[in-house]
């Protein structure tokens, strides 16, 4: 079955800061999500969700993927899909 | 109704029961719970994708209990997923369960409704189990279990399937909700979205496709909907209308990719407010403290690394003795045997060398297996793994591998068979099949009897211990030079992965149950018996047949004259030693021995493989193989060990010898070619030879275990594919290293 194509969402005020550009520890809000494929689906349920509080914990030894806290639980990113999640500093 | 024999199952006999949850959730403990040691792993038809079914007993029913492999959400992307839905709407063989049992983390709630509330859309009548309720109560968190069963509108049991407290609960609360069942709330969607849900619906209808809910809401809202594909209409027609009702949802701003989420979260968030007001609250401090120091930037990799020294260490240690004492239950019994055929040497040779053989060389992977497979499980079980996975992401992404791929391949040193079994926790179906794929290049246990053989025959003599280190170094490491490329290859180019995301959750530690950890084992060891056992015992006949037959009778007398001629002219025996000895045979055991090896030899020259192997070996002429080395080779092809007793007993010397032998060492090194042929007279073996020999082996896959396990975990072509690729890639590499050698050297 061919794919559907999606547009953007949510995701207007670019260059954005993303989640990849956090510093360790650092706090922020996500703001959107640049939608590209139905793996996107599993981020939302994993709960990367506009409005949702996320934190940067550190990143891996060798610098990729990074651990990020979202509600209440660790999640292992890979840059490359962080770099998807735009999010706004916690004022 | 006026009598009813006791006998008579009631009315509610055996009913089905599916348990649904999360990862990380404790379902398989409670699965256990639930069934004990009535279950068995099988796999879904047509995937990868274990099956756990098990049977348990409720007031004198026994019913049928299916544990779906865990999964975060409905949207079919994974194998696992997909299966997860296939089952819930009874596409398997099974009809749609009676009912379903969720299991959730109450802590973990707003990430795991989710999932819940995708089922809902099924309308399965359903119990809520929330599972480490013992978490709740030591945290004192104030957890409004009354509001949770009054909005999702099914019975909330708490449990701690760990300690079993609450389980008795569970199952009144199972029977009762069997008799009168109740189901989950369902999300109130927005009217654009109820239009757009009925939009599809009816398009469905007039092509008389008949989607109920749930598969509507499945092609509505995911990218690739697999339901889709399950039913039977016109693609065009399908995609039209799909992407019509999509771009009307647009129009009215709404995100089809996004609504669900967006909906079922919205909903989540205002059913928490009630039910766990101080969520935020609630992260693990011993798991945070924990991660701390296992994903420490340098203390992290370091502890990893030390980790798995201790695991191979083990498995090594403690598997070597099993494995000897399998080996030698296995010659104990053809000892025992042996004499009880000694009329029909054809039954005789077949039941030996052929069926107790063949069944040992199955047997002997069982205790590398159990012993890695419980490392794993207690890995896996603690948390650990996921931070493992973590922190070597980095060294596999770039071949479009992930840190998963780390501990299947790092096993496959010791066997690539509990590697390749281990690759199922990888959960990206891409990632995962070209683990397996390189996994037999990773160069395992049964290989080092070649290279020690022959690095102590050819390289050490000459070379020195210092340099026989690094060969037998070298031959460790080409396997994973020759599969790093061969992943990126795979990836890159033939599956075209555009790198799929690797998301993990690190789920927080907890101690392992060891009844899990047991029956695990249990249902991996009786399976690997039963699938791989039955297809390596029957390449190990075919084998045993083709070294065996012909047998020409005429042979052995001829062999046994040309024998006493030649012992005769030797003039080592005085007349009349040789005399005592032709009266009575037995009295001379090592001259009979030799004769006995004498005609074993000349019977496998003219064997089906003896044959097969001259007609070969002009195949392998480039790499330096004379036709003896060939029939090792091809007689090695399912299980390489093979090959040191197939050289004994080409060589005349015995099947019983090892690589440590120093007779065979001395008799290969003394071979010469025959006359008649180009290289008449000199020595077969000289080092690149013995180099080509070692490559051969390193990068061939000469394991029919590890073929029939392939093509249980991934599919006969695969299993196949991978089968003459590398056999391919051996052949290129062993010519490589002669035609080098003799360059060289």
């Amino acid at each position: 079955m061919a794919d559907i194509p999606y547009h953007l969402f949510a995701c207007q005020d670019t260059p954005a800061l993303t989640l990849a550009d956090l510093n360790a520890n650092e706090s922020a809000e996500i703001r959107g999500i640049d939608l590209e494929t139905g793996l996107d689906q599993r981020l939302m349920a994993l709960g990367f969700l506009p409005g949702q509080p996320v934190r940067y914990l550190k990143r891996s030894p060798f610098k990729d993927p990074i651990l990020v806290e979202i509600g209440s639980r660790v999640v292992s990113i890979r840059k490359s899909e962080a770099q998807r999640i735009v999010v706004g500093r916690a004022e | 109704m006026e009598s009813a024999t006791i006998s008579s199952p009631p009315e509610i006999g055996n009913k089905t029961i599916a348990i649904l949850g999360c990862p990380n959730t404790g379902k398989s403990t409670l699965f256990n719970r639930l069934t004990g040691l009535r279950q068995k792993v099988a796999n879904y038809p047509g995937v990868t994708v274990e099956r756990h079914v098990g049977k348990s007993t409720l007031s004198g029913i026994t019913h049928d209990i299916i544990d779906l492999p865990g999964t975060y959400s409905m949207a079919a992307e994974s194998p696992d997923e997909r299966v997860v839905i296939d089952a819930l709407e009874g596409r398997f063989s099974d009809d749609t369960p009676d009912l379903l049992l969720c299991v959730v983390d109450p802590l973990q709630l707003r990430r795991q409704l989710f999932l819940i509330l995708q089922a809902a859309e099924l309308g399965i009548p359903s119990i809520l189990c929330l599972n480490f309720w013992d978490r709740v109560e030591r945290r004192k968190a104030s957890f409004h279990l009354e509001v949770l069963e009054r909005e999702l509108g099914i019975p909330c049991i708490p449990v701690s399937a760990t300690s079993g407290k609450g389980l008795d609960q569970l199952e009144t609360a199972i029977e009762a909700a069997l008799e009168s069942p109740s189901t989950i709330n369902r999300i109130r969607w927005s009217p654009p979205i109820q239009e757009a849900l009925e939009e599809i619906e009816q398009g469905a209808e007039k092509v008389n496709v008949l989607l109920n809910r749930a598969d509507a809401l499945r092609i509505l809202f995911d990218a690739h909907p697999a339901v889709a594909a399950r039913l039977d209409w016109d693609e065009p027609y399908y995609y039209k209308l799909v992407q019509d009702t999509r771009n009307r949802l647009h129009q009215k701003a709404i995100h089809p990719l996004a609504a669900e989420a967006v909906f079922i979260n919205k909903r989540i968030d205002t059913l928490l407010k009630e039910v766990l007001p101080d969520e935020l609250g609630l992260s693990d401090p011993t798991s945070k403290r924990l991660d701390k120091v296992f994903t420490h930037p340098v203390g992290g990799p370091i502890l990893f690394l030390a980790l798995i020294f201790l695991v191979f260490q083990s498995v090594y240690s403690w598997a070597g003795p099993i494995m000897d004492l399998i080996d030698g239950a296995k010659v104990w019994v053809q000892d025992i045997i042996e004499p009880l055929f000694a009329a029909t040497p054809i039954v005789q040779s077949m039941v030996v060398d052929g069926i107790i053989e063949g069944v040992g060389s199955v047997l002997i992977f069982l205790p590398q297996i159990l012993i890695l497979f419980f490392f794993i499980t207690v890995l896996e079980d603690t948390g650990y793994m996921a931070r493992a996975a973590f922190l070597m992401d980095k060294m596999f992404s770039w071949c479009g591998l992930n840190g998963k791929s780390f501990v299947p391949l790092i096993s496959s040193y010791a066997c690539a068979i509990p590697g390749i079994m281990a690759a199922r926790t990888i959960e990206d179906p891409k990632s995962r099949l070209t683990t397996i794929f390189v996994a037999p290049f990773m160069s395992c246990s049964a290989r080092l009897p070649v290279y020690v053989l022959l690095i102590g025959a050819f390289i050490e003599p000459v070379y020195g211990a210092f340099w026989a280190g690094v060969a037998l170094f070298g031959m460790h490491i080409v396997g994973l030079l020759i599969a790093a490329p061969v992943a990126w290859f795979m990836n890159k180019v033939m599956l075209k992965s555009k790198g799929q995301p690797f998301l993990m959750e690190l789920p927080s530690y907890r101690f392992p149950r060891l009844p899990d950890i047991g029956l695990r084992l249990i249902a991996q060891g009786a399976r690997f018996v039963r699938e791989a056992g039955t297809i390596i015992f029957s390449i190990t006949i075919v084998i045993w047949a083709l070294l065996y037959f012909p047998r020409p009778v005429a042979l052995a007398e001829q062999q046994t004259q040309a024998f006493i001629t030649e012992l005769d002219q030797a003039g080592t025996m005085t007349a009349q030693e040789l005399a005592a000895y032709l009266e009575a045979p037995e009295s001379f055991p090592e001259l009979e021995q030799s004769l006995q090896d004498r005609i074993d030899s000349a019977y496998i020259e003219q064997s089906v493989m003896g044959r097969l192997g001259k007609l070969v070996q002009p195949v392998f002429a480039l790499a330096g193989f004379d036709w003896k080395i060939t029939v090792g080779v091809l007689s090695s092809f399912p299980a390489r060990e093979v090959i040191i007793s197939t050289m004994g007993v080409i060589y005349s010397l015995g099947g019983d010898v090892d690589a440590e032998s120093g007779d065979l060492r001395a008799v290969m090194a003394n071979q010469v070619w025959p006359e008649g042929t180009a290289k008449a007279g000199q020595r077969v073996f000289n080092i690149p030879v013995a180099l080509a020999i070692m490559v051969f082996f390193a990068l061939c896959q000469q394991c029919g275990a590890t073929v029939a396990i392939m093509s249980r975990e991934l599919n006969n072509r695969w299993a196949f594919g991978s089968f003459f690729f590398m056999t391919g890639v051996a052949w290129l590499g062993a010519i490589l290293t002669y035609q080098l050698g003799m360059l060289f050297i």
